[in-house]
Order: C-alpha cells, then sequence, then structure tokens
C-alpha cells in the first residue's frame, strides 16, 4: 500500500464508508466527536455574541450618571442574561467543545467512547441555550442575578416566569455539562493508545481529566438546589424560606458549592491549553511535567474548599471565615507552580512571537493580576469592605477573561489549522489582541477604583455628585474598543477560511498526536492507532503521520464495518479489549427534543403535557440503551482479527461499566447535596419544625428495604455465577430480581403515599418527600433495566458469551440500595435519637 | 471608602495600600520574568541545567513566594479582622436596629425610642452596634467611609459595629442587589459630636404636638397618608418611611435622575416613578391645595 495511490485511496474510503458523517437531514444524527465538539464551539461563540452584546448594554447604560437607556427591569434582566449566558452558556460549553474535540485525538484515539452522549449533550445545550435566550426577546428573562439568590427569587419576590427560565433551562443545560464530564472521564481512563501510560498522557488530557472530575462532583449541588428552588416556586414545598423552616442561606452554599469549583472548571482547561501550546513556540517540553499534574490535582481538590468566600459578609461565625480565608489564598501556591513552570520553560527555550503567543502574554498579565486581587478579596475584613462592589467585578473579569478567554483565543489561534486546514494572518491578529488588550484593561483595572470609591453591583444607574461618573466612562469607551478587538478577530478567523495561507502537515511542529491526522481531520481521526513510547510522539517520529495513514499501526481492520478503538488499562494502556462504538443515530436528537418539551411544558405549567413528555424521553433513553452490547445494530458477530483482544461486549469490563461508575459519583453528589440540605435545614434553619410524631412508618420502610436488599444479594449471586460462566436459567433469575424489586417498590410507594407528610407546610417533610421521590425513582428504574435485562436474555444478547452488561446494572442496584439506607438512617433512626426538649 | 472616616476603614485602607504596593511589586516582577524569558533565547541548554532553573523557579517562584506572601498577609491580615470586631476603648455601645425594607431603610435606636428613614444620626467617637434584621429579601447595610458591609438576611439577626472618627454626613447603600429598587437604595449617615447628638436625642424625645396653624395640614396628612407613613403623634402607619423628622433629612442621592437637592414637594411628585414594583404611593390624589400645607407642615418636622 505504501506506494500504491489507488490502495491506500480506497483503505480511506473504506474507513469513510464506516465513520463518515451523512448529509442533508441525516446530519442530525451525527454522533461524531470531531462534529460535535465544532458544533458546540459554534454555538457557544454565538452564546458569546449574545452575551458580549449585553455586555455592551450594561456598559452603554452606566457610561453617564442618571443615564436612562434602560429601566431597572431591563437592566436586572440585562445582568442576569450577560452573567448566565457568558457562564453557562459561553465558557463551560466552548471548553467542553474543546475537550470532545480535541481528547481523543490527543490520546489516539477514533472517537469519544460514549458517541451518542455527546450527541445528547449537544442537543441539550442547544435546546436549553434557546430557551433560555428567548426568555430575553420576551422581556421576561430572569432579573434576580445569575446566582438567583432567594426569596429575591422566589415566588413571591419575582413572581413571573423568569426564575423559572433560569431554573429549567440551566438544569437542562447542564445535562450536557455533567454528561460530557462523564465521557470524558471514561475516554481518558480507558480508550488511551497503546503505550499511553498516565505519566505520558499530554497535560491537556490530564487538565481535562480534572475538569471533568469536577463537573462530575461540582454540578449537582447546582442542579439540586436549582430542583429544590423551582419545587418552591411551582408546588409550595418550603426549601428556603425561613417562616416554614427552609433558610435562604442553604441556597447560597448549595450555590457556591457549584459556583467556585466552576471557576476552576474553567481555568483549568485553559490552563491546559497553555501548557499544550507554550512548549511548542519554546520548542522544549514543559519543565516540571509531574510538577503541574501535582498541581492540577491540588487545586481541584482545594477549589471545593472555598465556596464560603462568596459568603464572608452574611454572618458566618469567626473560625469558619479564617479557615476559608486561609484555604482561599492556598489554592494561589499550585496556580504559582504553573506560572514558574511556564517561566521556566520560555527560560530555556527559544520562544517566538506566534499570534497563540500573544494572547499567551496577555493571559500571563491579566490572569496574574486577577489573581493577585483574588488573594486580597480572601482576607476577610478587605472582603467586608469591597464585597459585591465594582472591585470584585473587576476581580472576576480579570480572572475569567484573562483566565479563560485570553487562553481561549491562543488556543483557537493555534488549533485554527486543524479546523480549517488553513493558517491565520499574523498582522489582523495582532490588530485584534492589542485592541481586547487595551480596552480590557482601560475597563477593568479602572473598575478596581471605582469599587474602592464605593460603587455596588448590579445597580443602574447612579448620582452624578458621587465621583463615579469619569472611572465609569472610562471602563465604558473601554469596552467599546474591547469589542472592536474581538470584532477584528472574528473577522480575522472568518477571512482566514477563505485567504489562510494552506498549512503543511503539523504547522507548529507540535509534538502531540492530534497533529497526527489529516487537516481538517477525518471522522476517524487515524485510520491505524500508533503506539506511543514517549511524552512527545511527533518529535519523537515525525513521520508519524504518513505511517498512520499508510495503516502501519493498529486497528487496520474495517471491513466488519465496526466503528472500533482501543480499550485500554487505566493506568499502563496496556490494550486489553477493543471497544466497538455506536454509529450515527436519532435517538439523542429525538431525547433531547422530547426533554425540551418536558422543559418547556414544566415553564408552561402543563404539567399532563410534561408527564408525557417525560415518558417519552425515558422511552426514547431505553430505546437507545436496548441497541447496545450484541444487538445487532451494534456488535452482532465476534469476528476480529488473531491475537487482537476481543470485544468489549464480550467482557467483563467494558466502558459502560466506567460509565456507569462514573454517573453514580456524579449522582452520589446530587444526593449528599440533599443529605447536606437535610442535616444543614435541621441545625440551622430559625425556625426548623419536627414534628411529635414521625411521618413515616418506620416498620413499613424496613420491609421495603430488607426486599430490596434480598434482591441486590439475589443479583450479587447471579453475577457470580456469571463470572464463572454458569449462565443457566439467567433469565428467570433476571425476572425474579425485577419481580422483588417491584415488591420493594410498591412497598415503598405504598409507605410514601399512607405516610402523613404536609410537605408544602414544613421544611422537614417537604426534604423528606424529596428523598422518598428520589428513592421511588432509583428503585423504579432498576426494577426496569433488570427486566430488559431478562428480555435481552431472551433475545441472546446478554448471556455468557455477552456477559458485559448486568455487571453494569448491578451496579445501579448496589448505588440504589446504598442510598436507601443512609435516607433511612437520616429520616427513621436520626429522629428516633433526637431528643425532642 | 479611600477616604476612612472611622477606625474599622482605616484599618482596611491601610491593609489596601499595603496589598497593592506588594501585588503591583510582584505583577511587575513576574511579567518583567515572563518578557525576559521571552527575548532571552539561551543557547543550547543541557537537560540538566535545564532541571536546575525549573527547579530553582519553581519552588522560589510556585511555593516560597506564594506561601511567605500568604503567611505575612494572614498574620496582619487576620489580628486587623480582630481589631475592626472588638474595639479596644470599648465604650457603652450605643444599639441602632436596622429594618431593611423594599427599598428604603429604618433605624430605631432604643435609647430614647428613635426612629428614623433613610437617615441615620450618630454620635462621634463612640461605638455602634447595628442589629440588622429583614422580613423581605436579602440586603446589605454599608456604609463605605466607615467599614464592611453586613448582609441583611431574613430570618436571621446580623450584627456590625461600627463607629465614626470624624462628623458629618456620610453615605450609605445597599450593597446585596434586591430587586428594581436596588440602586435607589441609598441612606444617609448623619455624625454628630457627642453635645449636638444629646441635643439631637432630646428634641426627638421630646412629646409630638401639632401647632395649630398646622392643624389642617395634619388632618390632610392622616387621612391621605397616615396609612403608610408615621410622623410622631399623629399618625402610625408601618408600610413606608417614617417622616417624624423629614424636615432634617436632605433627599438629595436618593432621587431617582435627580442631580440636585429638591424639594419635598417635587419628591413627592416624583418618587413615585422609581418607586415602581413596590406599592406605587397616590401621592396624585392629593388636592393642590391641601399638598401644599402638607408640604409646609412637613419642612418644619425635625
Amino acid at each position: 500500500m505504501d506506494n500504491d495511490p489507488q490502495a491506500a485511496s480506497d483503505f480511506h474510503h473504506q474507513f469513510d464508508k464506516v465513520w463518515g458523517n451523512p448529509r442533508g437531514w441525516r446530519a442530525f444524527t451525527i454522533v461524531n466527536h470531531t462534529t460535535i465538539g465544532l458544533r458546540f464551539l459554534i454555538t457557544g461563540g454565538v452564546f458569546f455574541l449574545i452575551g458580549g452584546l449585553l455586555a455592551m448594554l450594561i456598559r452603554t447604560q452606566l457610561a453617564l450618571p442618571g443615564h436612562d437607556l434602560l429601566t431597572p427591569e431591563i437592566y436586572n434582566q440585562v445582568f442576569t442574561m450577560h452573567g448566565t449566558i457568558m457562564m453557562f452558556l459561553f465558557a463551560v460549553p466552548v471548553m467542553e467543545g474543546f475537550a470532545i474535540y480535541l481528547i481523543p485525538k490527543m490520546i489516539g484515539a477514533r472517537d469519544l467512547v460514549f458517541p451518542r452522549l455527546s450527541a445528547f449533550g449537544y442537543w441539550c445545550y442547544l435546546f436549553g441555550g434557546i430557551i433560555l435566550t428567548s426568555s430575553l426577546i420576551m422581556e421576561i428573562a430572569p432579573a434576580s442575578g445569575w446566582f438567583m439568590y432567594t426569596p429575591l427569587s422566589s415566588a413571591v419576590y419575582a413572581p413571573g416566569p423568569g426564575s423559572d427560565f433560569w431554573l429549567l433551562g440551566i438544569t437542562f443545560v447542564e445535562i450536557s455539562a455533567v454528561s460530557a464530564g462523564v465521557e470524558l472521564v471514561v475516554s481518558i481512563m480507558r480508550t488511551r493508545t497503546k503505550g499511553m501510560s498516565l505519566q505520558r498522557m499530554p497535560l491537556f488530557a490530564w487538565y481535562i481529566l480534572a475538569m471533568a472530575l469536577m463537573i462530575v462532583f461540582g454540578f449537582p449541588p447546582l442542579i439540586l438546589g436549582s430542583i429544590l428552588l423551582e419545587l418552591e416556586r411551582a408546588a409550595g414545598m418550603p426549601f428556603f424560606d425561613v417562616a416554614r423552616g427552609g433558610d435562604p442561606i442553604l441556597w447560597q452554599h448549595l450555590f457556591w458549592l457549584f459556583g467556585h469549583p466552576e471557576v476552576y472548571i474553567l481555568f483549568l482547561p485553559a490552563a491546559g491549553m497553555v501548557s499544550t501550546i507554550l512548549p511548542v513556540f519554546a520548542q522544549r517540553p514543559i519543565a516540571g511535567y509531574r510538577w503541574v499534574v501535582l498541581s492540577i490535582i491540588t487545586t481541584g481538590f482545594i477549589s471545593f474548599g472555598l465556596w464560603v468566600h462568596h459568603m464572608f459578609t452574611v454572618g458566618i461565625p469567626q473560625l469558619a471565615q479564617a479557615f476559608f480565608s486561609a484555604a482561599s489564598m492556598m489554592v494561589a501556591i499550585p496556580t504559582a507552580i504553573q506560572v514558574f513552570v511556564w517561566l521556566a520553560t520560555l527560560w530555556n527555550g527559544r520562544p517566538v512571537y506566534a499570534p497563540p503567543m500573544l494572547w499567551i502574554l496577555g493571559f500571563l498579565i491579566i490572569f496574574v493580576a486577577g489573581g493577585l486581587t483574588g488573594v486580597m478579596l480572601a482576607l476577610v475584613p478587605f472582603d467586608w469592605q469591597v464585597h459585591d462592589t465594582h472591585f470584585v467585578v473587576a476581580h472576576f473579569h480579570y480572572v475569567l477573561m484573562g483566565g479563560m478567554f485570553f487562553p481561549l483565543m491562543a488556543g483557537i489561534y493555534y488549533w485554527l489549522p486543524h479546523f480549517s486546514g488553513r493558517m491565520p494572518n499574523r498582522q489582523l491578529a495582532r490588530w485584534g489582541f492589542w485592541l481586547v488588550f487595551i480596552g480590557f484593561n482601560l475597563t477593568f483595572l479602572v473598575m478596581h477604583f471605582t469599587g474602592l470609591l464605593g460603587m455596588p453591583r448590579r445597580i443602574y444607574t447612579y448620582d452624578a455628585n458621587l465621583g463615579w461618573d469619569i472611572p465609569n466612562m472610562i471602563s465604558s469607551v473601554g469596552s467599546f474598543i474591547m469589542a472592536t478587538g474581538i470584532a477584528t478577530c472574528l473577522l480575522d478567523i472568518a477571512l482566514h477560511f477563505r485567504f489562510g495561507e494552506k498549512a503543511k502537515a503539523n504547522p507548529w511542529n507540535a509534538d502531540t498526536l492530534e497533529w497526527c491526522t489529516s487537516l481538517p481531520p477525518s471522522a476517524y481521526n487515524f485510520a491505524t492507532l500508533p503506539e506511543v513510547t514517549s511524552r512527545h510522539p511527533l518529535w519523537e517520529n515525525p513521520d508519524l503521520q504518513r505511517t498512520i495513514e499508510q495503516g502501519h499501526h493498529d486497528l487496520a481492520t474495517i471491513d466488519h464495518g465496526r466503528r472500533e478503538t482501543w480499550g485500554s488499562d487505566p493506568l499502563t494502556a496496556k490494550t486489553r479489549e477493543i471497544i466497538h462504538l455506536p454509529g450515527n443515530s436519532w435517538l439523542p436528537f429525538f431525547a433531547a427534543l422530547t426533554t425540551a418539551a418536558l422543559c418547556m411544558s414544566l415553564l408552561t405549567k402543563h404539567y399532563m403535557v410534561a408527564i408525557v413528555a417525560a415518558l417519552c424521553s425515558v422511552a426514547l433513553l431505553l430505546r437507545w440503551s436496548w441497541e447496545n452490547g450484541a444487538h445487532p445494530q451494534a456488535a452482532p458477530n465476534q469476528r476480529r482479527v488473531e491475537n487482537d483482544p476481543p470485544l468489549h461486549s464480550r467482557t467483563h469490563d467494558g466502558p459502560g461499566l466506567w460509565g456507569m461508575a462514573v454517573t453514580l459519583l456524579t449522582n452520589g453528589s446530587l444526593y449528599l447535596s440533599l443529605l447536606f440540605g437535610w442535616l444543614y435545614l435541621w441545625t440551622v434553619a430559625p425556625n426548623w419544625q419536627l414534628p411529635t410524631k414521625p411521618p413515616v412508618d418506620g416498620l413499613a420502610l424496613l420491609l421495603s428495604g430488607v426486599c430490596l436488599s434480598v434482591a441486590l444479594w439475589w443479583f450479587k449471586v447471579v453475577i457470580k455465577r456469571l463470572r464463572n460462566k454458569v449462565t443457566a436459567h439467567l433469565q428467570p433469575h433476571l425476572w425474579g430480581i425485577s419481580g422483588l424489586g417491584f415488591i420493594h417498590l410498591a412497598t415503598l410507594i405504598v409507605t410514601w403515599q399512607t405516610a402523613a407528610l404536609k410537605p408544602q407546610v414544613t421544611s422537614h417533610d417537604a426534604v423528606i418527600t424529596v428523598m422518598l421521590v428520589y428513592q421511588v425513582l432509583h428503585s423504579g428504574l432498576a426494577v426496569i433495566i433488570t427486566a430488559l435485562q431478562a428480555l435481552r436474555v431472551g433475545k441472546g444478547y446478554v448471556g455468557h458469551k455477552a456477559p458485559y452488561e448486568p455487571v453494569v446494572v448491578e451496579r445501579w442496584w448496589v448505588y440504589t440500595a446504598a442510598v436507601f439506607w443512609i435516607s433511612y438512617a437520616a429520616i427513621i433512626v436520626l429522629p428516633m435519637m433526637w431528643v425532642v426538649p | 471608602m479611600l477616604e476612612p472616616a472611622g477606625p474599622a476603614a482605616d484599618i482596611i485602607t491601610w491593609l489596601w495600600w499595603g496589598m497593592f504596593a506588594f501585588f503591583t511589586l510582584v505583577l511587575l516582577v513576574v511579567s518583567g520574568l515572563w518578557l525576559y524569558a521571552m527575548q532571552r533565547h539561551p543557547q543550547d541548554v543541557s537537560p540538566r541545567d535545564a532541571a536546575i532553573t525549573t527547579k530553582r523557579w519553581i519552588i522560589g517562584g510556585g511555593i516560597a513566594l506564594p506561601l511567605v506572601s500568604i503567611i505575612i498577609l494572614l498574620g496582619v491580615g487576620i489580628p486587623a479582622g480582630q481589631q475592626i470586631l472588638t474595639l479596644p476603648d470599648e465604650r457603652a455601645a450605643l444599639r441602632v436596629d436596622v429594618h431593611a425594607h423594599r427599598w428604603w431603610w429604618s433605624f430605631h435606636q432604643p435609647d430614647g425610642d428613635i426612629t428614623t428613614a433613610n437617615q441615620l444620626t450618630i454620635p462621634v467617637d463612640t461605638p455602634i452596634e447595628f442589629y440588622v434584621h429583614s422580613d423581605n429579601v436579602i440586603h446589605s447595610f454599608w456604609v463605605p467611609k466607615l467599614g464592611g458591609k453586613i448582609d441583611v438576611v431574613p430570618g436571621r439577626v446580623n450584627t456590625i459595629r461600627l463607629r465614626a472618627s470624624q462628623t458629618g454626613l456620610f453615605r450609605g447603600q445597599c450593597a446585596e442587589f434586591c430587586g428594581t429598587g436596588h440602586a435607589h437604595m441609598v441612606f444617609q449617615v448623619k455624625v454628630l459630636s457627642q453635645n449636638d447628638f444629646a441635643l439631637w436625642q432630646e428634641r426627638q424625645r421630646q412629646p409630638a404636638s401639632v401647632p395649630s396653624k398646622h392643624q389642617k395640614a395634619a388632618e390632610a396628612f392622616t387621612e391621605h397618608c397616615g396609612q403608610c407613613h408615621t410622623i410622631k403623634g399623629v399618625s402610625q402607619g408601618n408600610k413606608a418611611p417614617d417622616l417624624s423628622n423629614i424636615g432634617a433629612r436632605r433627599l438629595m442621592n436618593v432621587g431617582a435622575r435627580l442631580k440636585q437637592d429638591i424639594s419635598i414637594e417635587q419628591w413627592m411628585k416624583t418618587h413615585p416613578t422609581w418607586l415602581r414594583g413596590g406599592q406605587t404611593p397616590h401621592h396624585k390624589t392629593i388636592a393642590p391645595n391641601r399638598m401644599a400645607d402638607i408640604v409646609t407642615w412637613l419642612e418644619t418636622l425635625d
């Protein structure tokens, strides 16, 4: 094939037939990560422009004292939506888009491990974003700030649908963040190419791994908070209402439990870009790889212990303030380590000022400044003074623009040849950078001063005699300069698609595998999967792209029509199995569409429609799970090349197991947030009321739990037999387990329905109700998926040759039982031990 | 805050200038090093040398620098915070109960049972203990020149202690976003000398009486305004600011889009425009001559 262009072309044609993207209407079925990643990036870019437009409105309004361009009602919607769009619809999705696009290419895989999930995530993001933004056009957008503090966002003080748009829309969009989080973790851990052990993994993958894990743990508190607040608004169940035993501060805890890690969720991938790009332009390996990895892990951990520094003025005990103050400053250490690693890399190298390096320079200055003001804010007495002033606005724009937007621009310029096959224009890029850099500093450097003068945040106007007019005017002028700069960059990027010089292979002389694909890449990335022996495969072997294309590496067979990639050991990356990936499908699109219908019907309070939409989504998702493993759509036969490892669906250890484990981590984080809420309200809420008699029948619940535990034990026996290849009576066993689970579920529902709960009267009963509903949903799903397993045994998709799925379902049972007993302890045992005074 | 008028704000201002100087230096040094590293272009660096410089940078800049800075900062900052909280020369503190409404403030001083709205009168050089209450949304009580802020959270009573070291007028403002009137939730702090304050207290304690020439105005007021506003000895409305000493108040800063001092009359005519979202007052239904009477009378109240 080496010297035969015809054979080479045929070879790629065959790959295209299996992997290629359809056109026309069927483009909705695409699941390929390259396409999905680009869709995320472009959609995020559009939302960035909308958010930017809102920012321009804010700056125009504040340019003059007493300016009446916007009424306070509109202004409040504008700043709320500016923050919301920038955080949830631009920053997070764009970073995910980059990760989705790059990660498989960097780790030598052909796609992400759950391609349909990527597509589902994208559609949820798109539909959620459209629903949320549409509220702005109708002038009924949320107006309680992006932080949605209750009671301002409650049904009493925000009676319109604005808050519902936020709570439902954001929760919907969050599905996409969490699903990308799960998928990226599993992909990075399980699909690295042969030889890419953890210590050879590109730093970007480490950063994304940390980001994805932080999403997995960090988003659920907000999702739970949003669900509870929506329940309070729509169903009158009090969680945050003081009079009925709730506490508005609980919302702040849940929000910032998410909100602080969120900052690092944005910063880490951006820092990952810097750590990827900077060594390439210095033409040296990064100095101190291990230090960087250590910093990433430390940042991830510390970031979950800082949230209270957003709440220093709510009246938190002194000691707690000192603790969180010190912890907040500690996060400066891993960040400083990274900065000095980058510095050392430049120091020893011979860097050049290409456009990406210019943006990285801007990043350094702005981000370091933002980090330093962050340390100032961590000092409690200073925070008391400047909290909720424009000083804070300036600080977090330095951190977020500096720490996320500037590296993002560097990344866009750096990977532009990857998207288009063309090189950016240096001149325009330079203009764009300097306009943004100058405009940014003009806007936000001055804003520190405005804040010190005493100007609070979120005021739509101010009086002329306070000395705030000149700094505000400067900020407004600066913001327009910045907008011009961004327009210049956009123009540059748009023009380059048409006029850019064609990129040669590996145009920046990079070291990572994503530059071994063709430019722009094919849907399958690599015709054959290379083995790597160092951290810098392309510096080691500049010829790699050619040998990959000519089929000299692994998994070169395609005539079986399966989309394949390596399933490897999480630590050593030894290949363990061949993962076969599902192809294009309508299911993700329609599942997201029905979820959007659910969201819309909840918004408009059509609850019957909501139930129908929810059932449709569940049905579609179950259908999705049906087309798996040995199903004819997935991998009916297991023909493979001799000596290759087995297909994952024929083993006990596939990506699904990991997917389930990571999903349960997310789910567990949600449950723990609920448990936290229960204990928090119990100990802190000013008007917490304990009923004199326990509302739930403990004995009936115990009976239900025993059924659940026996069913779990039974399932474990079945799994043990399956592992020993004993599959006699597998189907009746599964039916039996499902049946026993059903008895448990029925007892649970009866106990719940006969309990003396008044969820609209006290927080106590409201939280118990949520716990019971959570349990019903989990038990119900356990019953259904086990029944489906029994059916699949009948179809021959599950059995001793395809033992992969029951192991995954077992995890769900373990989780369901664990949650059941924890809830039991929390709502039955704990109150019994509580001495009522 | 840059011109502090109380010990708490003083300490914070010093902290700020100290941190500002030190961190500006850090920023300049780091950026300078970076620019220099971009220009340096060393000849081939052996891996061993590279490893040594890397280690130096990481341990020196990445660990030692932030660690030392943090220790110094906390070493100075935590005691400074303590100092703000417990004033060393503690005299009997004056208690003020602050009630945050949508979107105005009322201040109640139990000593003498004095209530004022949107204007707080306190003596100089006296520690004042503020107890903040809200029965609606979260607000934040803040007088920038006197010190830090404290959130006003429904369901709990937070406290903050402040002291003014100069007499004069200072601006206070709600710092936690509380809805459409947030930008206008401003109040004024009038710091009097100890003597003047005692006199003021004395005057406020006088039993309220309406001079006969304003009797008609007071009747009109009771009819039109009394359900919402309180004037000591005349009406007991509790939905809107207490007007017992309205004549002594300057409405400056409070009015929307108003650029200078305004009269009570102008205020009554225009403030419904910014009170939207709240209960709009029905000042328009007052007949012009009665209105004039009311205004003349209100101007005498202090």
